[in-house]
C-alpha cells in the first residue's frame, strides 16, 4: 500500500507502512485482548507511530513501545494521520 | 510502652499479619522487583500465590528500626483484566487469601517516564480504599529526558503521598518509609475504573497537569530496535547472544561443578571411613550423599543461567527475543517466550522448566514444560559418547553427525509433541502476542544476584528433598536383598590371602577383582536386578536383554547412571574412564556368547536415550511447577512411549538393513 493510499482511508493496522502515524479507529478483537491493549495505552482515538510492520507490529504509543502479532494487527482498524 | 505507642512506631497499622504488611503493585518493567530487592535484600522468600503457579515474593523491610512485611506482586497492566496475574493480584488485594498476610498499605510503583499509562493502574488501586503510596520510580531517567514532574501536585491530584525514587540507585527509600507511615485512603473523587474512556481522560489530564504527559522516547532504544526487532538481524543477534550465554554457562560452571564433585567425593570418603561397614554406611554413601551430590552438582549451571537471564531481562532484551521468535514457534503451539526455557534445556531440563514461569499463556507454558526434556541436556552426553562410540568409533565424521543428529532428533520431537499436545490435551486459543518492549537500560547486578540466590535456594529446597527420597529408594532397590558373595569371589579372596605376604600387589588386585564380581552379582540379584529381568520382555523388542534393562531402570534416576551401571555389570568397576573399561563394555557377551551391544541394539539404545524421560529430578520439578503429579506422570508416559516406539522402529530398520 502506498503512503498516499494509506493516508486516504481507514486501514487494517497490518497494512500500514512503517513510519506512519495512525489513530486507533476500532478493533475486532476478543474482549481480553482488547482490554489488555487498552490497559497498555492503545485506546480509541489515541495516536501512535508504526515503527515496524514486517511479521510483527512494533508501535510507539505515547511513551510505550508495544509489539503485537500480525494476527492481532489485522483486526485493528486505524486511520492514518500522516 | 503502651500498645498505642508501639503502633505509632510501626510503618503501617498491622492487620491480620500482626506486624503490618505492604503490597508492591505496578505495571511490568517499572522496577518493582528492583525496589523489593532494595527494601528486603535476602530477607525474602518466594511463594506461589494460592491456586496458581504465579509467584509473589514475601520479604521483611527494616526501615530505621521498624519492620514490616512486603509482598511483591506480579506486574500487571490492570486489576480487572482477564489474565492470571491480574486475577491473583485482585484476589490478594481483596483479602481472599488467608495464607498471605493482608496488605495494610499498597505502594504503587510507577515508571516516571511513562506516567500517563501508569496512572490508569494507580486509579484502580486508589479505588480499593486502602492507604496508598505512589513510588515515582526511575525519576533519574525521567530527569535525564527533561521530564519535570511535580510530585506535590501529583500527590494533591491523587490524594495520597507521592515519593520520587530511583530503586536502582537506592535514592528516596527513606522518604518512602515516611510516606508509608502517613498514608491514608484517598478522599479524591476518581472516575470509576469500569469506565475506561473516563479513566484514560483522567490519567491524561492528571499527567498533563503535573508535567508528566510529554511523550518520552529513548533514542538509543529506537536505534537498537532497528536491529533487534528486524526479522533477520533480530534472529541472528538472538542466536549470537544465546551462544554467548551458553558458552559462559559451560565455561564458567565447569569449575564449581568439579569442585562440588570433589567436595562430595571427599565427604563420601570421610563418611565411609567414619562409619563401620554395613547398611548405614552404604545408605549414607551410596544413597544419601550420592543422591544429593548428583543434584547439587547442577547448581552452578542453574545459578549461572538464572544470573545471566536476569541480567538480560533487566536490560530489556528478552522482550525483543520473545518478539522475534514468536513467529518461529507459534506454528508449533508455543510462543516466543518458550524459547528461553527450551534453550536452557540444553544445559539441564530443571532450570528450563523453572524458567517456563515467565511464559504468560497457561497452555503455552504447560506445553513448554512438557516438551522441554526432549532437548539434549548435559546428562545425556556421557550416554551419547558411549553409544556413538560403539556405532561409529572408527569414523569421526559419522560419529559427529550422529552426535548432532541426537540434538536434532530431540528438538524435532519437542516441536512435534508440542504440536500434538496443543491440538489434543492442551487445545485452546494461543494467547496472542502482545508485549511491551521496555527501554534498554543498564542491568542491576544486585537484582540478578538476589534473584539467582532465590532461584538456587528454591531448586535445592524443592528438587533436593524429593530427589533425596528417590535416591534412597533406588539405593535400597539395588542394595537389597544382600547376596552371598559368589564362589568365584570367595576363591579370589582366599587366593589373595595366601599370596598377600609374598606379593601384596597381586593380592590387592585379586581383592579388587573379587569386589567387582561381588558388586556385579549384587546388582544382578538385587531387587533392581529382578526388576530388570521382570522388565526384560518389555525391552526385548528394542534389542535390550535383562542387563541392559537393569541399566535403563537404574538410570531412571539420572541418565548418566546408565554408563556407570554398564561399567559395573560388564567390567566390574563403576568408573568408565578406567583404562579398557569401554572396550570391555563394547565387547560384552551374553551367556549364550552373543554380543550385547550389536549395531541395532546400540542404535536403538541411543534413540531411546534421546527421547526417554530418564530423569526423576525433572519429574519432581514438573510436578512442582505444574502443581500436579498428573502432568508429571503424563510427561513420563508419553516420553517413554515415544522413546520405546522410536527405538523399536530404529531396531527393526537397522536389523533389516543387515547390520549386526
Amino acid at each position: 500500500m502506498s503512503i498516499a493510499q494509506a493516508n486516504s482511508q481507514i486501514n487494517s493496522l497490518s497494512e500500514v507502512p512503517e513510519g506512519m502515524t495512525c489513530c486507533l479507529h476500532q478493533s475486532d478483537l476478543e474482549q481480553s485482548s482488547s482490554e489488555l491493549l487498552q490497559a497498555m495505552g492503545l485506546v480509541e482515538d489515541c495516536s501512535f507511530q508504526v515503527c515496524r510492520n514486517k511479521g510483527t507490529c512494533v508501535l510507539q504509543v505515547h511513551s510505550t513501545r508495544l509489539a503485537i502479532s500480525r494476527e492481532l494487527a489485522s483486526k485493528i482498524q486505524v486511520r492514518v494521520v500522516n | 510502652m503502651s500498645e498505642t505507642d508501639s503502633n505509632n512506631d510501626r510503618l503501617v497499622s498491622p492487620g491480620n499479619s500482626g506486624r503490618g504488611c505492604i503490597a508492591l503493585v505496578g505495571n511490568p518493567n517499572t522496577g518493582k522487583t528492583t525496589l523489593f530487592n532494595r527494601l528486603c535484600g535476602l530477607r525474602a522468600r518466594t511463594a506461589n500465590l494460592p491456586g496458581s503457579t504465579i509467584e509473589a515474593h514475601i520479604g521483611s523491610w527494616n526501615a530505621a528500626g521498624t519492620e514490616c512485611q512486603v509482598v511483591d506482586l506480579p506486574g500487571i497492566y490492570g486489576l480487572g483484566l482477564d489474565r492470571p496475574e491480574s486475577r491473583v493480584c485482585r484476589e490478594y488485594l481483596d483479602g481472599s487469601h488467608s495464607r498471605f498476610p493482608d496488605a495494610d498499605c499498597i505502594i504503587v510503583v510507577v515508571d516516571a517516564t511513562n506516567l500517563r499509562r501508569n496512572l490508569l493502574l494507580v486509579g484502580q488501586i486508589l479505588e480499593l480504599g486502602k492507604p496508598v503510596v505512589v513510588a515515582l520510580n526511575m525519576i533519574d531517567i525521567a530527569r535525564k529526558r527533561r521530564l519535570k514532574i511535580d510530585p506535590e501536585q501529583l500527590s494533591r491530584e491523587l490524594g495520597c503521598p507521592v515519593v520520587e525514587l530511583s530503586a536502582r540507585r537506592g535514592e528516596g527509600i527513606g522518604s518512602l518509609a515516611d510516606a508509608v507511615r502517613s498514608a491514608q485512603p484517598t478522599s479524591v473523587d476518581l472516575p470509576p475504573s469500569s469506565n475506561l474512556q473516563r479513566c484514560e481522560q483522567w490519567s491524561r489530564d492528571v499527567a498533563d497537569r503535573v508535567g508528566g504527559d510529554s511523550a518520552s522516547t529513548d533514542t538509543l532504544t529506537a536505534r537498537l530496535d532497528v536491529a533487534f526487532t528486524h526479522p533477520v538481524m533480530g534472529l541472528l543477534s538472538f542466536i549470537i547472544i544465546m551462544i554467548g550465554i551458553f558458552w559462559c554457562i559451560f565455561a564458567f560452571a565447569a569449575i564449581p561443578m568439579d569442585l562440588i564433585d570433589l567436595i562430595f567425593g571427599m565427604f563420601s570418603e570421610f563418611v565411609s571411613g567414619l562409619l563401620p561397614e554395613g547398611l548405614v554406611n552404604d545408605l549414607m554413601v551410596d544413597g544419601i550423599i550420592a543422591g544429593i551430590g548428583g543434584t547439587v552438582i547442577f547448581l552452578p549451571q542453574i545459578c549461572l543461567l538464572f544470573f545471566l537471564i536476569t541480567l538480560l531481562e533487566d536490560t530489556g532484551y528478552l522482550a525483543r527475543a520473545a518478539f522475534v521468535l514468536d513467529r518461529v514457534l507459534r506454528p508449533f503451539g508455543l510462543s516466543g517466550h518458550s524459547f528461553i526455557p527450551m534453550l536452557s534445556a540444553h544445559a539441564c531440563a530443571l532450570p528450563a522448566i523453572m524458567s517456563a514461569r515467565m511464559i504468560p499463556g497457561r497452555l503455552e507454558r504447560l506445553a513448554t514444560i512438557l516438551v522441554a526434556p526432549f532437548l539434549t541436556c548435559s546428562a545425556r552426553i556421557p550416554v551419547y559418547v558411549l553409544l556413538v562410540g560403539f556405532l561409529f568409533g572408527d569414523d569421526p565424521l559419522l560419529a559427529s553427525l550422529a552426535f548432532a543428529g541426537c540434538y536434532v532428533l530431540g528438538g524435532v520431537a519437542a516441536l512435534l509433541c508440542s504440536l500434538v499436545l496443543r491440538h489434543t490435551m492442551l487445545r485452546g486459543a494461543s494467547m496472542p502476542m502482545v508485549i511491551e518492549l521496555p527501554d534498554f537500560r543498564m542491568p542491576s547486578v544486585r537484582t540478578a544476584i538476589v534473584t539467582t540466590i532465590d532461584r538456587g535456594w528454591v531448586f535445592l529446597k524443592n528438587a533436593g528433598t524429593v530427589i533425596l527420597g528417590i535416591s534412597i529408594i533406588l539405593w535400597w532397590l539395588s542394595a537389597f536383598p544382600v547376596s552371598d558373595p559368589p564362589l568365584e569371589a570367595v576363591q579370589l579372596r582366599q587366593a589373595a590371602e595366601q599370596v598377600s605376604v609374598e606379593d601384596p600387589d597381586a593380592a590387592g588386585s585379586m581383592i579388587e577383582q573379587a569386589d567387582v564380581i561381588t558388586g556385579r552379582d549384587q546388582v544382578a540379584n538385587s531387587f533392581a536386578g529382578r526388576i530388570g529381568r521382570f522388565a526384560e520382555p518389555v525391552f526385548k523388542p528394542l534389542g535390550f536383554d535383562w542387563q541392559l534393562s537393569i541399566g535403563v531402570i537404574t538410570s531412571f534416576a539420572a541418565r548418566e547412571v546408565f554408563v556407570s551401571t554398564m561399567a559395573i555389570l560388564f567390567s566390574g568397576t563403576d568408573d568408565p574412564d578406567e583404562e579398557g573399561v569401554l572396550q570391555r563394555i563394547a565387547g560384552a557377551r551374553r551367556s549364550d556368547g552373543s554380543a550385547v551391544f550389536t549395531i541395532p541394539t546400540s542404535a536403538s539404545l541411543l534413540v531411546f536415550y534421546v527421547l526417554a524421560m530418564q530423569c526423576l529430578p525433572t519429574l519432581a520439578v514438573t510436578r512442582r511447577e505444574t502443581g500436579s503429579w498428573n502432568w508429571a506422570i503424563l510427561q513420563l508416559v508419553f516420553m517413554s512411549a515415544i522413546a520405546w516406539i522410536a527405538a523399536w522402529i530404529t531396531y527393526m530398520l537397522v536389523s533389516m538393513g543387515g547390520f549386526s
